[in-house]
C-alpha cells in the first residue's frame, strides 16, 4: 500500500491498495462513511488493466486519515469475523 | 459506528442447504459487506482445476486445444483444495505434487459399429483427494469425446490451484442470486408497465421473508437495504456451505493484509518520516 497526504487539504491523503479491486474498495469506503470524523472518502480504480485502486480520505483536525483507515479495518474484520462465526453455529 | 449494540447485529439465517446449493438470508449489516461477498464467492474461492494437458497421441476428430479445453472445464474434488499450494507459491521449478495433481487419459475405440465416449471417469488421477466428481455409481460422468474405431486419445493433464479471477473453470459456482428489497420499497428499480404493476410483475419468493409494505405506507428516502437473499448453486467440485466458509476466510484474509500494507507504512521510508504539506 502507498499512503500519499494531500500537499494541499489538511488531514487529506489518498491510500493506493495494489492488487485490490470493488470488493476491498467499496468495502472500505463503506466503513469510512459511517464515521462521524470522516468528511470525504471515496475510492476509483483508475484503469481497468491496472489491479489498483486508490481511496481518497479526508477527515476532521480530531483525527487522521490513516486512523480512520486503520479503524475501518478493524471494524470490517470484527464484523466479518463475527458473521463467520454466525455461519457456522449455524450450519 | 456502534457495531454491537444489539439492534444492529450482523446475523445469518440459513433457510435452505442440500448438497449442491445454500439459500441464506443476510440482515444488519450493509450492501457494501454483502456485495464483497458474493463477489468473492463468484471469483476469489480457490477450486483445483486442469491447467496444462500434454497430448501423447490424438487421433480423434477433435482438434488438441478443443479437448484441452473441455479437460480445463471439467470440476474436480476440490474440498481440500486449501492443502494444496498455489502454483507461484511453489519453490518447484515447474509442476510438483506440493502445488499440482496429475490426472491421466488413455482410451482406444476397439468397437466395431459403435462410437466410444470419452468421458470424466476416464480420467485417472494420481491423488485421490482431487478427482473428477461424479454423482454416485449410475453417473455416465461428463462427455469429452466421441471415437471412432480404431481413434485413441492419450493425454497427461496437470491440475492447478486458481480462482476465477483468473479463469471462470476455477469458478465453485454455478450460480449466486443476490436480492434485497423485493417489494422495491427504496425504489432502487424502475419497473415498466402496461397498467398495473402488481398484476404485470410476479413476486420473488424472497417476498415471502420480507415485510410488504402498507398501502398507505410513505416513501422513506433515508432508508438503506440491510436484509439480503443470497442463493448459491456450486458445479460440485466444493459443498455449498463451504464456498461461504471459504469466501469468509477469504475476505478476511483480504482485511488483514491491506491491514499490514497499512502499518508497513508506520515504518519510515529511507529512515525519514514522509513529509506533510501544510499550509
Amino acid at each position: 500500500m502507498k499512503i500519499t497526504p494531500d500537499t494541499k487539504v489538511q488531514n487529506a491523503a489518498t491510500f493506493e491498495i495494489f492488487r485490490e479491486d470493488h470488493t476491498m474498495g467499496n468495502v472500505i469506503r463503506h466503513k469510512l462513511l459511517q464515521e462521524p470524523q470522516v468528511i470525504f472518502a471515496g475510492y476509483k480504480i483508475p484503469h481497468p488493466l491496472e489491479h489498483n485502486v486508490i481511496i481518497r480520505v479526508q477527515t476532521t483536525n480530531e483525527t487522521k486519515p490513516e486512523a480512520m483507515v486503520a479503524k475501518a479495518l478493524n471494524d470490517l474484520i470484527t464484523e466479518v469475523g463475527y458473521l463467520r462465526t454466525k455461519f457456522m453455529v449455524h450450519k | 459506528m456502534d457495531l454491537f449494540s444489539p439492534a444492529n447485529k450482523p446475523e445469518i439465517r440459513i433457510q435452505e442447504l442440500t448438497g449442491e446449493r445454500i439459500r441464506f438470508i443476510l440482515t444488519n449489516t450493509d450492501l457494501s459487506m454483502a456485495n464483497a461477498l458474493r463477489r468473492i464467492m463468484i471469483s476469489e474461492v480457490a477450486t483445483i482445476a486442469i491447467d496444462m494437458v500434454q497430448f501423447d497421441l490424438n487421433t480423434s476428430v477433435l482438434a488438441d486445444e478443443f479437448i484441452a479445453h473441455r479437460l480445463g472445464l471439467i470440476p474436480l474434488d476440490s474440498t481440500e483444495a486449501d492443502k494444496i499450494k498455489y502454483p507461484r507459491d511453489c519453490n518447484c521449478s515447474g509442476a510438483c505434487k506440493e502445488c499440482s495433481v496429475e490426472l491421466n487419459l488413455h482410451v482406444k475405440c476397439t468397437e466395431e459399429d459403435t462410437t466410444k465416449d470419452v468421458t470424466s471417469k476416464d480420467l485417472v488421477s494420481h491423488d485421490p483427494r482431487f478427482t473428477p466428481i461424479t454423482e454416485g455409481p449410475k453417473d455416465a460422468g461428463i462427455l469429452i469425446a466421441k471415437l471412432r474405431k480404431g481413434q485413441e486419445i492419450k493425454v497427461k493433464c496437470i491440475a492447478k490451484k486458481g480462482v476465477a479471477k483468473e479463469h471462470a473453470k476455477w469458478s465453485p459456482c454455478a450460480a449466486v442470486a443476490f436480492e434485497y428489497d423485493p417489494f422495491n420499497k427504496l425504489r432502487h428499480t424502475h419497473y415498466w408497465i402496461e397498467e398495473d404493476e402488481k398484476k404485470e410483475w410476479p413476486q420473488s419468493k424472497n417476498a415471502n421473508d420480507d415485510f410488504p409494505p402498507l398501502d398507505d405506507e410513505i416513501f422513506d428516502f433515508t432508508a438503506k437495504p440491510n436484509r439480503f437473499y443470497f442463493e448459491i448453486e456450486t458445479i460440485g467440485s466444493m459443498k455449498p456451505e463451504d464456498i461461504v466458509m471459504n469466501a469468509f476466510k477469504k475476505l478476511l484474509e483480504k482485511i488483514s493484509s491491506i491491514q499490514m500494507g497499512l502499518h508497513s507504512n508506520d515504518v519510515p521510508i529511507n529512515g525519514r518520516e514522509p513529509t506533510r504539506d501544510v499550509f
